[in-house]
């Protein structure tokens, strides 16, 4: 079964390039700008896992995966110089990432 | 007996003899009369004798003219006659009157020299009855007579005092033996004399400077002792006052610990008060600085130098001076002082200088701890502006840099076969970690890093990170920088200040070499048992004596005015210290090099 994956971060940029990356047969990959967007689709069609940035123009990370089913696996992405610690988070990668660390990351996934 | 026979002892006789008639008149005088008057022969016989005598004398030599009368004899009658010059001498006769002429045959010697004794004799009494205390006992110690002043001071009265001894006005405050001594000279016909403490019939007590005269007879035996007594009981509360006054200043001087001194410019000699020994610690016993160079010595090599220009300039042109130096005592510790002196002047002369010495070592100190603690507040405030910053601006810089990496990536994966835009993409990759990890570095600035203060650190690692900080200042200057690990340890600390004292010590290297035609800076890291030590050398060649009593001074620099703050190696030696580390300047290398040690972490 194809995994699904969402990717929520204001910087429209890093969504495209992540799509372009890390999406192929097995991933399903939709990524979103808006928090309020995200929360919604994925209490509609729950992912498999879902990557938050921490600062969004909005809200935080921390406070969109708190709305988010608990069965949904989450991992946090910043580009704070002191990173936030969650439980609600399984991971948490700081900004610049590398795309093919994130991809074994995601590949890794049950 | 012939008559010239009697001639001749009345003419040669030394006595003066006369024959006088009833009338008043010289009949006959012989040649020592004539010659102890001055007056020739017929001049005595021309006047009545009368008016030879003394005007204060006419009466009583009327009187005893006229005792003459009816005792036809007179002896030992004194009288003073004029002479030819003026002048009086003094005349004791003895005379007889023949009742039948009336004649009076009388003899005279001049006693004026034994008179003026007498009359000097008798003007000293009076004085000392009049000025001094008095007192007369007989060879037991009692008392024969005292005078007025006796009594004025000691209260008692003649009758309380005579037939007694001096026990009334015994003080007690006088041993046994001192009473002993004084009998002992006494009665061996010396003259005692000493200051005696004695109490007056109230009960106060008065002091008296004493002087006891044994008087002997012609067989030489005491008959007599003469007590001669002065009060000087205002001298002796005036030097109980000066001596509390003293006792006073002297407590004064300790607490404020100052010290005075002064210097005898002729002879050279240095008097210095109790306080200036304390503050030196001399010990008095075992010698005090009796000269200037003896003075001098007890200040560090440095500050020697100082004082003694700045006491040649005050002896040359009177010019004050106020210093603070460093002191080297007695026993070998160093503290602060300050020291003022001035010239003395007596008739337009220098004559001596005098000064204080204070101990101002515990100021001094808190002086420089509250500097250093300032420099850094004054440095963490810096810092934490620089947290704010760096976190704002790591959000900021972090996304693009992930935008730009991960496209990179991107187009690495695409880039199928064309290895030369591959390692293009890759530079960029590479570019971009360095970025990452240059932002990643700002993390040390915020707030919990910060406040983390100890925690185990590879030092070899800091140093490398604080070579990366330093590294755009190195590039600029092209100085070349070795980093020789001998051996890895961990120390404890605080990253961010142990950084901090790298980075100011590289900088403080690449600004001193800057200019120089060789230009390189290296660093050695290697590890004892229990320390962890970093050369640090560079191509400069070495501080001067003079830079180096300065260097870890707050605002001290040898940069030019904008350049430095003077705050870098006051800041490295503030972190250190705070580290139990320690920095040193290695005077025996060829090169500017110094070494920190640091405690070495043994739980890692």
């Amino acid at each position: 079964m194809r995994k699904k994956v969402y990717y929520l971060d204001d910087e429209i940029d890093l969504c495209n390039m992540f799509r372009e990356f890390i999406e192929t047969e097995e991933i399903e990959v939709s990524t979103f700008t808006s928090a309020t967007v995200a929360i919604a689709a994925c209490a509609e069609s729950p992912p498999d896992l879902i990557i938050i940035d921490y600062r969004l123009s909005d809200t935080t990370g921390d406070v969109v995966a708190n709305a988010i089913d608990s069965s949904i696996e989450k991992i946090l992405v910043t580009g704070e110089l002191e990173k936030p610690q969650h439980e609600v988070f399984s991971q948490v990668i700081t900004k610049p990432f590398s795309l093919i660390e994130l991809q074994s990351v995601i590949e890794k996934l049950k | 007996m012939p008559e010239h026979n009697y001639k001749f002892f009345f003419d040669q006789s030394k006595d003066l003899l006369c024959i006088a008639n009833s009338d008043g008149y010289l009949i006959d005088v012989n040649h020592s009369f004539c010659d102890v008057l001055g007056y020739t022969k017929a001049v005595l016989l021309e006047k009545p004798y009368i008016s030879f005598v003394h005007p204060s004398d006419i009466e009583k030599t009327i009187q005893e003219l006229e005792r003459l009368d009816t005792d036809h004899e007179s002896t030992n009658f004194e009288n003073r006659y004029r002479t030819q010059s003026g002048s009086y001498v003094v005349l004791s006769w003895s005379s007889t009157r023949d009742p039948k002429t009336g004649r009076i045959i009388a003899s005279a010697r001049d006693i004026t020299a034994y008179s003026n004794k007498a009359h000097k004799l008798q003007q000293l009494e009076a004085a000392m009855n009049a000025k001094a205390i008095m007192a007369e006992t007989d060879k037991k110690g009692v008392i024969s007579r005292v005078n007025d002043r006796f009594c004025e001071i000691s209260g008692y009265s003649r009758e309380e005092m005579i037939g007694n001894s001096h026990s009334a006005v015994n003080s007690g405050l006088h041993s046994k033996a001192f009473f002993q001594n004084i009998w002992r000279t006494i009665s061996n016909k010396e003259v005692w004399s000493g200051d005696i403490t004695n109490r007056k019939k109230n009960g106060d007590l008065y002091y008296v400077k004493t002087t006891i005269i044994p008087l002997t007879d012609l067989e030489d035996e005491i008959f007599s002792y003469l007590v001669y007594r002065q009060d000087i009981t205002d001298k002796v509360h005036n030097a109980m006052d000066l001596a509390k006054t003293l006792q006073i200043l002297n407590e004064t001087s300790a607490l404020a610990k100052v010290g005075g001194w002064e210097l005898d410019v002729a002879t050279g000699v240095l008097t210095c008060t109790d306080e200036t020994f304390q503050i030196f610690e001399v010990d008095q016993e075992e010698g005090l600085p009796r000269t200037l160079p003896d003075g001098i010595d007890l200040y560090t090599p440095e500050c020697s130098s100082i004082i003694d220009e700045a006491i040649k300039h005050c002896l040359a042109t009177g010019e004050p001076y106020s210093l603070e130096l460093m002191a080297n005592t007695l026993k070998g510790n160093t503290l602060w002082v300050h020291t003022e002196g001035k010239a003395n002047y007596v008739d337009g002369k220098i004559v001596t200088l005098s000064g204080t010495i204070q101990d101002i070592d515990a100021k001094k100190k808190s002086e420089k701890k509250y500097n250093l603690e300032r420099q850094k507040s004054i440095q963490n405030a810096r810092l934490a502006s620089l947290g704010e910053l760096a976190a704002s601006m790591a959000h900021e810089i972090n996304n693009p840099l992930g935008i730009i990496s991960g496209y990179s990536e991107l187009l690495l994966r695409d880039q199928a076969g064309d290895t030369r835009a591959k390692s293009k993409i890759e530079v960029i990759l590479k570019s971009c970690g360095r970025i990452s990890h240059i932002v990643n570095n700002l993390k040390k600035f915020s707030r919990a890093e910060r406040e983390q203060k100890q925690k185990s650190i590879v030092l070899s690692d800091l140093i490398n990170e604080s070579i990366m900080l330093a590294q755009p200042n190195l590039k600029r200057c092209i100085i070349d920088l070795q980093f020789e690990i001998e051996s890895e340890a961990h120390i404890v600390g605080n990253v961010i200040e142990i950084e901090q004292v790298f980075l100011n010590l590289i900088n403080n290297s690449a600004d001193a070499i800057k200019d120089l035609p060789k230009k390189w800076i290296k660093i050695e890291l290697s590890v004892t048992t229990d320390s962890v030590i970093v050369r640090i050398i560079d191509s400069g060649d070495g501080i001067t004596k003079d830079e180096l009593r300065n260097i870890f001074s707050p605002f001290y620099t040898s940069k030019k005015v904008g350049e430095g703050t003077g705050l870098g190696l006051s800041i490295v030696d503030g972190i250190l210290k705070d580290h139990d580390a320690k920095i040193e300047y290695d005077g025996t290398s060829d090169n500017t090099c110094f070494v920190l040690t640091f405690k070495r972490d043994k739980d890692c």
